[in-house]
């Protein structure tokens, strides 16, 4: 009796029958089911998205990729649906304000333009923008309107803390990603441009500074520091990734730096600052990160995925309520 | 030994700049006594973090470069105009991906793509926290309020709505009302906001790379958006860690900015442990003059107790944005030819939108003029309120943090025009506007804590776009032939102290401080090299009396044969890779306070609307041919060149009191 009286047993309960009863009916045959909307994608629509994407990658898809471009042409359709039926369009401010400023623009009133909403006081610019089905056909609103409904379907999911095992996984799942890069720790001797004249002369001028004989920067660090022309760029760096080089010398030169032979002099390798000589000390490949010096990374990570797989669950059901129309094609059916 | 970085509390303000100064000192004797040892590290920044140190940790600093200004869809005058754009994707742009911008087609691609050329080492997302909460309410169906009268006028008339909750605080500024669908206490608001906000915090998280690699940092922040009568006091906050407080405290929360300082007092240093901020005022060339007045916003003089607020909560200010430039006024106090860059005709928004609320801008808007205004109030209470670094940053829009290029800018949004479904045509954006800058932090590594610290102690500087890299020190001991030494950095942080920094006391045999300043050109990208250097100038600030001098010295380069063809936008003459002087204030005065900041001028390039300009093939003047949306190519006033800058803060130097101070 205590048991029967908890909350929990009696929610526990509750759903138990309900289960029970939703499977005696399907046994059943059920009720009837409702009948399946059918969504129509005009050819317009579809050839409209292959020219897109023909803009964007300068070729046309293959069919795999269009039966992806169709079937983003659908999900779109179908968000857009939901957030109607959702009543989202009758309440969303940037809706408000397009409808009100393309009313606006029907009516010539360059003023009304101006202002956009804040001139529509008396609301009637809405009221007749509504009334001409402006908010079936505009596409800044049904885009809009997507997108607040792609966010009300993921965001749930997406709260709750991940646990240490999702993490895990997804850190082992992507060991490409998190992974510390390759470093170098180098020693660099700049010849500027400027006191050679031009880029040829510093290279000649690091060449005639090598063949001098530049002495080892682990041995000698302090006679190294005094070769070239003063800067104030370091002379000698830390064990970094070309990253890290890359943001005081340029992209370029951290390209060269990382891939010369350790325990010599090279160069000159060139940068915005001039010709350097670089001594490479050591090199140590990239390794694998433990989970804790990513765990920021990976908890969006997996947020992420959460609600990119519940916006797909959601989808998957809201597909199953239509019959689905490609025109100029073959039927997609409901999946 | 690591010392405490200085926060907001004035015992350990004091302490700590103290102990600094003290470290300082033995480092410099220590430097002096012995000149081949290898110089000290300065001191370095608490950690306050869980993360690994950077494999690029310098002690004698690098310079990174970030946006500190940045608005995302969940800003209203970002998503109206139909910014897709959240703060991951913010982020996910600063650190190099390619994102998305309106319009969008059918299916929702955006018809205008965007990447940088060069990721960003640190950025912030810092959207208006007004409106978190009554977004959130407004937008979900069955929230309570949802359906309410005043839900209903601000889903339909955002813009409206903002205005009357702006206009409902101007005046004195001291009522404003939160909307009565928030309920009591504005509870379900405040309830509401979490979820933005929370996911404000979490974009930052998912993106700072807290691997030893050092990649990307992020901050959590947000806008504060007071704009009594039109005139902009719109400041950001910037969190130094994770820790921050339960909501961001808006302009609806906390009308008064010396209401924003209690309150970030009580709420992030005493509320939640860890929690520190600074507060970064913007855009004073748009708050009619008031950003910078010598009075309390109840119209009182400022006191010393207003005076000791300020300088712990605002150490820095932007000087140059999307919506210009802040430095100085082109009628200011001083000669300088080099003024006019980026200035907007008008000294707030009401003149941009109505001209007879036109006004030409005091130098009372600016930062120069507030630098100075320091001085003496430092004079008369003892503390100095503007006592302000620089930074530069975009306040871009579209969630584009970091997209200062000149080349193909496709505006931040600054017009704010509502959503379409087609690139509009004409400029992307208004014509006085501009792509924006960058701030510049000279700290150990590129992670939070040593980034903080370096806006803490105002080591900072900002550029108009371009990545020089600018040291920038002051001494009475630096070593005129500094330029030609091989330990220019290590002798310009042992014999002197680094742009944001004060003076010592002149030594007791007399003489003049010396300023050490070196730039080296923006090394650009592969395939498009940066813009030589035109010369290296210093402002110089002081006090006369009750009055403020101002004066502008070139001290390395100078006017040159370099300009830009207009047509084509080549540059043309010559330049430097690098420039470097140590100067000698010819006129110092060991009675008077002053300061000092440097300015770095590359040689002219075009200016973004140039560039949009040819590329629509504008022809302006007797045989005019200018398409629609384009008129602004013809408008005189605004310049066809730029000369990019950077400015570094101010080294400040003030006389020691002549009595024995009582206590400390």
């Amino acid at each position: 009796m205590r048991v029967a009286r908890s909350p929990l047993a009696r929610l526990l309960l509750g759903g138990a029958l309900l289960v029970a009863g939703e499977r005696a009916l399907a046994r059943r045959g059920g009720p009837e089911q409702p009948a399946r909307e059918t969504l129509r994608i005009a050819a317009a629509h579809v050839d409209a998205a292959v020219r897109a994407f023909v803009a964007r990658t300068g070729r046309s898809p293959d069919e795999r990729e269009r039966a992806a471009l169709v079937a983003g042409e659908v999900d779109e359709e179908i968000l857009y649906r939901e957030a109607l039926a959702r009543g989202l369009g009758a309440h969303d401010a940037v809706v408000q304000q397009r409808l009100v400023s393309n009313m606006a623009f029907v009516a010539g009133d360059e003023d009304a333009r101006a202002g956009a909403a804040a001139s529509d006081a008396g609301g009637a610019l809405h009221r007749d923008a509504l009334a001409l089905g402006m908010e079936a056909s505009d596409l800044v609103v049904r885009r809009r309107l997507v997108d607040r409904m792609r966010a009300l379907l993921e965001g749930p999911a997406a709260a709750p803390e991940p646990s240490e095992q999702e993490l895990e996984q997804a850190v082992a799942g992507e060991r490409d990603r998190f992974v510390r890069p390759e470093r170098v720790r180098v020693s660099q001797v700049l010849l500027r441009r400027a006191a050679a004249g031009g880029d040829a002369g510093a290279g000649r001028a690091a060449e005639r500074l090598l063949a001098a004989g530049l002495p080892d920067p682990a041995r000698h660090p302090d006679a190294v520091a005094r070769a070239g022309d003063p800067s104030s760029l370091p002379t000698h760096l830390p064990l970094q990734g070309e990253h890290d080089l890359a943001r005081l010398f340029g992209a370029s030169f951290a390209r060269a730096a990382v891939s010369l032979p350790v325990g010599r002099w090279s160069g000159p390798v060139a940068s915005s600052h001039g010709a350097h000589l670089v001594w490479v000390h050591e090199r140590v490949a990239a390794e694998p990160l433990p989970l804790d010096a990513v765990r920021g990374q990976v908890t969006e990570l997996v947020r992420r995925r959460r609600a990119r797989a519940a916006l797909v669950r959601a989808l998957d059901g809201l597909r199953a309520r239509y019959e689905v129309v490609v025109e100029g094609g073959a039927p997609e059916g409901a999946g | 030994m690591p010392v405490r970085d200085v926060g907001n509390h004035p015992g350990r303000a004091r302490r700590a700049v103290l102990l600094i100064a003290a470290t300082a000192l033995v480092a410099a004797r220590a430097a002096a006594q012995d000149a081949t040892a290898p110089p000290q590290p300065r001191p370095a920044f608490a950690r306050t973090e869980q993360r690994s140190r950077c494999d690029h940790y310098d002690p004698l600093r690098r310079p990174f470069f970030g946006d500190l200004h940045v608005h995302t869809a969940f800003s209203l005058d970002a998503s109206t105009q139909g910014t897709r754009n959240r703060p991951r994707d913010a982020y996910r742009f600063a650190r190099g991906e390619e994102v998305g911008l309106q319009p969008h087609d059918a299916s929702g691609k955006p018809l205008r793509t965007l990447r940088l050329a060069r990721p960003l080492d640190f950025a912030a997302v810092t959207d208006h926290a007004e409106f978190f909460g009554e977004l959130s309410i407004c937008e979900t169906p069955g929230l309570p309020g949802y359906d309410g009268p005043t839900c209903m006028i601000y889903r339909r008339w955002p813009r409206l709505a903002y205005f009357l909750i702006n206009g409902r605080a101007s005046g004195t500024g001291s009522n404003v009302e939160r909307f009565r669908f928030c309920g009591e206490q504005a509870a379900d608001c405040l309830a509401a906001a979490r979820t933005p906000w929370r996911e404000i915090q979490e974009a930052a998280e998912g993106a700072y790379d807290r691997t030893s690699a050092c990649r990307f940092a992020t901050f959590v922040g947000y806008e504060w958006t007071a704009a009594p009568d039109s005139n902009n006091l719109h400041r950001n906050v910037i969190f130094r860690n994770a820790a921050v407080p339960k909501l961001p405290i808006s302009y609806l929360d906390e009308p008064t900015v010396t209401g924003l300082w209690r309150r970030l007092d009580a709420e992030c240093r005493r509320g939640v442990e860890g929690c520190e901020s600074v507060v970064i005022p913007h855009n004073s060339n748009l708050s009619g003059g008031l950003m910078f007045q010598t009075t309390q916003e109840d119209g009182s003089p400022i006191d010393a107790g207003y005076a000791e607020a300020r300088a712990l909560a605002e150490p820095l200010a932007e000087i140059m944005q999307h919506k210009g430039d802040s430095e100085c006024a082109v009628a200011g106090a001083a000669r300088d030819e080099l003024c006019g860059f980026e200035k907007l005709p008008y000294d707030n928004f009401g003149g941009k939108y109505s001209r007879w609320l036109r006004r030409a801008p005091e130098p009372s808007s600016y930062l120069r003029h507030a630098l100075g205004q320091g001085l003496l109030l430092e004079e008369k209470l003892g503390r100095n309120p503007f006592k302000l670094g620089f930074v530069a940053s975009t306040d871009t829009h579209l969630g584009t943090p970091g997209a200062v290029d000149e080349r193909d800018h496709p505006g931040h949004g600054g017009a704010g025009a509502p959503a379409t479904d087609s690139v509009p045509l004409g400029l992307s954006d208004d014509v006085e506007f501009n792509p924006g800058g960058l701030a510049v932090l000279w700290a150990e590594e590129n992670s939070r804590d040593a980034l903080f610290a370096a806006m803490r102690r105002r080591e900072a500087y900002g550029t108009s776009g371009p990545r020089m890299t600018v040291r920038f020190f002051g001494g009475f001991g630096l070593p005129e032939r500094l330029c030609a030494e091989h330990d220019f950095v290590a002798r310009g942080y042992a014999d002197g102290v680094p742009m944001g920094g004060d003076l010592a006391q002149p030594p007791a045999a007399g003489g003049a401080p010396r300023f050490a300043v070196r730039a080296l050109r923006d090394p650009g990208t592969p395939g498009r090299p940066g813009t030589a250097l035109q010369r290296i100038q210093i402002v110089k600030g002081w006090v006369e009396g009750d009055v403020v001098r101002e004066k502008i010295y070139d001290v390395a380069g100078g006017p040159n044969d370099a300009d830009v063809d207009l047509a084509t936008c080549t540059p043309r003459g010559h330049g430097a890779d690098e420039l470097c002087a140590v100067w000698t204030d010819p006129e110092f005065d060991p009675a008077v306070r002053a300061f000092w900041y440097a300015r770095v001028l590359e040689n002219p390039t075009c200016r973004w609307s140039t560039r949009a300009c040819n590329a629509a093939r504008v022809r302006c003047g007797g045989d005019a041919s200018v398409a629609p949306g384009f008129e602004g190519c013809c408008d005189e006033r605004y310049p066809r060149a730029v000369q990019e800058r950077a400015w570094t803060s101010p080294v400040w130097y003030a006389p020691a009191p002549r009595a024995t101070p009582s206590g400390s």
